[in-house]
């Protein structure tokens, strides 16, 4: 197409185009779930993990959990961090509780000691 | 004798040299970089920018000058031959990486291996919303032609609204390459300002309902599928349309390199060391084409403006889009991802999950808004292959 362009050019130059760009994605979106029952992996491996995950967790949380809010980022972030170490998917591990321990010793204590080992090493 | 010198020196100094356009020229550059600096616009981008502008509009450095060559009778064999007399500026010949279409499908191939194409994987209809945006790139093409920009330049204006600047470079620089200037500035300032302009357009779209629409989770996404996608595209779009094979082939080849788990060196070189080599060429040379005569006139003022428009209309028809998959599928869709239609990656993104939060603050649609804005990169590469197959 030259460099002087019409109106009527242009709109057919935009149907054409935007027709294109539209039948290509779709073709790539039929692609990828065409895909999915391709590319699916054996996941038995996997699904063995879950049942370890039941028991509740006890870790110490230095966060404040004041707001509801928190604690859903607390537990999207707990459960992430198990899914991580456990090398499975989020879906696949089930957490019924989390609970908070309470510090066995004081927070000053618990300093010395560390800075006791850090000295050490 | 000795006053003889100092008038030499002084007519050979930028002083004497300088006129008002370049003048105007470097507090325009002035201006850029205090906004890159000072405010934090796209820095890494727009530091290189407006640094080459200022080195090409001080007189006298012909830092952009083109080499002088004669086409000679070699005296021994008779034959045409031609030879370089003087050579070019140094920004000349960087900036062929620009003029050849070099620079921006490596950057790509960094994008590439920054993707994560999983969310696209685990929801296709995302994909429409990705072409959806791209609509603004043609509303915009329109109107520049109305305007009476030629073809080529109106092309080049348009793909301001895919928010792409690689892709806008590159089609510029094929198509109109004496507007890479200000199609620079405008495409890589609007990229910076998504989260200003597309939250007032979401808003004004949708009602809050929708807004507080929470989407269901996305299915987790296996390796290989994500290893066979950036193949399958590639082969898939580059038969179609072979014009965009230098943008979507960069695209695929840098994710293929992240994905494959055993090419973690091509894949982080890709995605740090090369794509920041290539930035800082870019950007210099990029900037280094605004000369006075090309930026300061009327069509500058225009393409920024088009610019927006291109942009807002994205947005727009990628939210009513979005409207449309929320009616179909029974309010499971929250129309905001279709904002995110419009490249600009991650940014985009973010923008659709914050304006979501704040209608529902358990709503966490950053993932959701990730397939249609990948989908998007994707689809400005189409839209500028095609309008390369017209123009080119």
């Amino acid at each position: 197409m030259g460099n002087e362009v019409t109106m009527g050019e242009a709109l057919v130059v935009t149907v054409v185009s935007m027709l294109v760009v539209f039948v290509v994605l779709i073709l790539i979106s039929l692609t990828i779930t065409f895909l999915k029952s391709f590319g699916a992996e054996k996941k038995e491996v996997k699904k063995q993990e879950p049942a370890k995950e039941e028991k509740p967790m006890e870790k110490e949380l230095a966060v404040n959990m004041t707001q509801e809010e928190d604690q859903e980022e607390l537990i999207a972030v707990i459960t992430a961090a198990i899914a991580n170490s456990l090398g499975v998917d989020i879906p696949e591990i089930n957490i019924r509780s989390i609970r908070r321990t309470p510090q066995a010793t004081t927070v000053w204590r618990e300093m010395g000691k560390q800075e006791q080992l850090m000295g050490k090493l | 004798m000795l006053m003889e010198i100092f008038t030499d020196f002084w007519y050979s100094t930028g002083f004497a040299l300088m006129e008002y356009g370049h003048a105007v020229m470097l507090l325009i550059s002035f201006v850029l970089l205090y906004l890159a600096i000072a405010k934090g616009f796209e820095p890494l981008l727009l530091v290189p920018i407006a640094f080459g502008m200022m080195l090409a509009n001080l007189p006298g450095a012909n830092l952009m000058k083109e080499p002088v060559v004669e086409i000679i009778r070699d005296a021994s064999t008779g034959e045409l031959v031609s030879m370089t007399k003087e050579n070019g500026g140094l920004l000349y010949y960087l900036y062929l990486g620009v003029k050849l279409g070099i620079y921006p499908p490596l950057i790509f191939m960094g994008v590439g291996a920054m993707t994560d194409f999983g969310p696209l994987i685990a929801n296709p209809k995302s994909v429409l919303l990705g072409a959806a945006a791209q609509f603004g790139i043609f509303a915009t093409f329109v109107g520049a032609i109305l305007l009476g920009f030629t073809g080529p330049e109106a092309a080049s204006i348009g793909i301001i609204g895919g928010a792409d600047g690689p892709t806008a470079l590159y089609l510029t620089s094929q198509l109109a390459p004496h507007l890479l200037g200000p199609i620079a500035v405008a495409a890589y300032s609007y990229t910076a300002l998504v989260p200003i302009i597309q939250p007032p357009i979401m808003r004004a779209l949708t009602t809050k309902e929708e807004r507080a629409v929470v989407m269901e989770q996305l299915r987790p996404v296996s390796k290989r599928e994500k290893i066979i996608f950036p193949i399958v595209v590639t082969v898939l779009v580059v038969l179609i349309l072979p014009s965009a094979a230098p943008l979507v082939g960069l695209l695929m080849i840098g994710n293929l390199f992240r994905e494959t788990g055993l090419t973690d060196r091509l894949s982080k070189t890709a995605q740090n060391e090369l794509i920041n080599i290539v930035t800082i060429f870019l950007g210099v040379t990029v900037g280094a084409t605004a000369s006075a005569e090309n930026f300061m006139n009327f069509q500058t003022v225009s393409i920024i403006v088009l610019g927006l428009v291109a942009f807002a209309i994205g947005t727009a028809v990628g939210v009513i889009f979005g409207k449309i998959m929320y009616k179909t599928s029974g309010g499971k869709v929250n129309p905001l991802i279709g904002s995110a239609g419009v490249s600009a990656v991650p940014m985009a993104a973010r923008v659709a999950q914050k304006v979501g939060q704040e209608a529902n603050p358990k709503n966490f649609l950053l993932m959701h808004a990730m397939g249609p804005n990948v989908a998007g990169v994707i689809g400005s590469a189409i839209a500028a292959g095609m309008l390369l197959m017209f123009f080119g």
